[in-house]
């Protein structure tokens, strides 16, 4: 089935309220845990469960409309929800996305791992929500570029863009951490 | 190359998958079973449509743009959050430690608080929590079943407030903290993080402890906890720490251990 093609059932559009109902469930069961995760990356896991049924509830009106490919659909849809409540909160200018260091509280603990971790934080930090949104939709939801514009609501070509200029952005504010350590472990070799 | 293509995902962006918050998160059988029961409410027929969307009730709900707009129309400038310049010169003044304000003091920022609000004429006995940290107070307000979150400066310039909960709300047990809600505004110097929980009996105290080790120390009384600092961390997953003093030791948590269950 194409991709833009509405979930309909096999024989085209079904008013049976039962096969209407099948449908709903299926697509609840199959994009459920990855909506909560698209909103929980987003905004706190107290908010969250609010929103996802909000938004299955907007794809239970509108079954109609929405496509094979569901998840940008939802996603979308989660994405406008988000907006609209916290504007006017104090989270007023941007929604944004939210980093986490694998459950732990990022602190320097003298490790690799850790190091790197604190370096893609800082740099993190530094880049507008805008550039945010982009990397999380590819890193974090892992969604293919055609996906992700779905969900902005722009043109892949569009966003491919805006995902490169993200990309150099991340770069370039990580390159003066790593420079650094690259000057120490140089310093270290010649003493 | 396709850049984030499953296939060719460029490794910076390998490299971001470590701090995705929701990595490996599943959702919990208590989770599937409210899901799936709003989903029921939503295919039965007959219901109102909000009873259908909600898994549960809402605890706490956010100044909306209506009321907003219609506190504006009484000619009262009031944002619900603090703009970019003023919330700039707050975090400049900002103390970790927070000092109380007497009541003379209160008393004026709670009909502010309650204005913004729409919540009508306060009393000395709505305010739960009022501390001043620099130029910038606090106040955790409850007018009937509901409580609301007030930041103000001494200047009266602006009156940020936030909507906490429509009940009563349920106390966490004895020894215990919750988190109600977190989050962080703005860019740059102007970015400030804001949190506000419940505490259980027995808590005499709680710290936040900051990455780069700073401590920030909450307000805590009658049942509740509030802070507020220059910085984006409330904004983010699990990025400090809360440790809960009681008089039996400290216990360390952090955030997205304590969100309370509605």
């Amino acid at each position: 089935m194409d991709e833009g093609k509405a979930l309909m059932g096999a024989g085209g559009r079904n008013t049976g309220s039962a096969e209407r109902e099948r449908r709903f469930r299926d697509l609840h069961e199959r994009t459920y845990a990855d909506l909560l995760r698209f909103v929980e990356r987003r905004i706190s896991p107290s908010e969250a469960e609010d929103v996802v049924a909000t938004v299955f509830l907007t794809a239970w009106r509108r079954l109609d409309d929405v496509p094979e490919d569901a998840r940008p659909w939802l996603f979308a849809v989660a994405r406008r929800t988000m907006v609209n409540q916290v504007r006017g909160v104090w989270r007023r200018r941007a929604l944004d996305v939210r980093v986490a260091a694998q459950g732990e509280p990022v602190e320097a603990d003298g490790s690799a791992g850790t190091a790197v971790r604190l370096d893609l934080v800082r740099a993190w930090r530094t880049l507008r929500p805008a550039d945010r949104e982009v990397l999380a939709l590819a890193a974090f939801d892992d969604l293919t570029s055609e996906q992700a514009a779905r969900v902005l609501g722009c043109r892949p070509t569009a966003y491919t863009t805006r995902l490169s200029r993200a990309r150099k952005r991340l770069q370039a504010a990580l390159e003066p951490t790593r420079a650094t350590v690259e000057e120490k472990i140089k310093e270290q070799a010649w003493s | 190359m396709e850049l984030n293509e499953n296939a060719g995902r460029g490794g910076d962006l390998a490299d971001l998958a470590v701090l995705d918050p929701a990595a490996g998160r599943e959702p919990s059988p208590e989770e599937w079973i409210r899901a799936r029961a709003a989903v029921d409410r939503m295919i039965a027929p007959g219901e109102p449509a909000d009873a259908r969307a909600r898994p549960r009730p809402l605890g706490r709900r956010f100044a909306l743009v209506g009321a907003v707009a219609a506190v504006a129309a009484a000619g009262v400038v009031v944002v619900p959050a603090l703009l970019p310049s003023t919330a700039e010169k707050a975090s400049a003044a900002w103390t970790p430690e927070p000092s109380e304000l007497t009541g003379s003091q209160v008393l004026p920022l709670a009909r502010e608080c309650a204005e913004a609000w729409e919540a009508g004429a306060p009393g000395a006995d709505d305010v739960i929590v009022a501390e001043r940290r620099g130029v910038a107070s606090l106040l955790i307000m409850q007018r009937g079943a509901g409580s609301a979150e007030c930041l103000s400066l001494d200047s009266h310039e602006v009156t940020a407030w936030m909507g906490l909960t429509e009940g009563p709300g349920a106390t966490p047990p004895d020894g215990t903290v919750t988190i109600e809600t977190m989050s962080s505004v703005g860019e740059g110097r102007s970015q400030y993080s804001n949190v506000v929980g419940r505490v259980g009996a027995s808590v005499v105290g709680i710290d936040l402890v900051m990455p780069d080790g700073e401590v920030i120390r909450p307000s805590v009384r009658a049942g509740w906890w509030a802070a507020w600092w220059p910085g984006p961390e409330g904004g983010e997953v699990n990025t400090f720490r809360v440790v809960v003093h009681t008089a039996a030791g400290d216990s360390a948590f952090v955030p997205g251990q304590l969100f309370a269950a509605r």
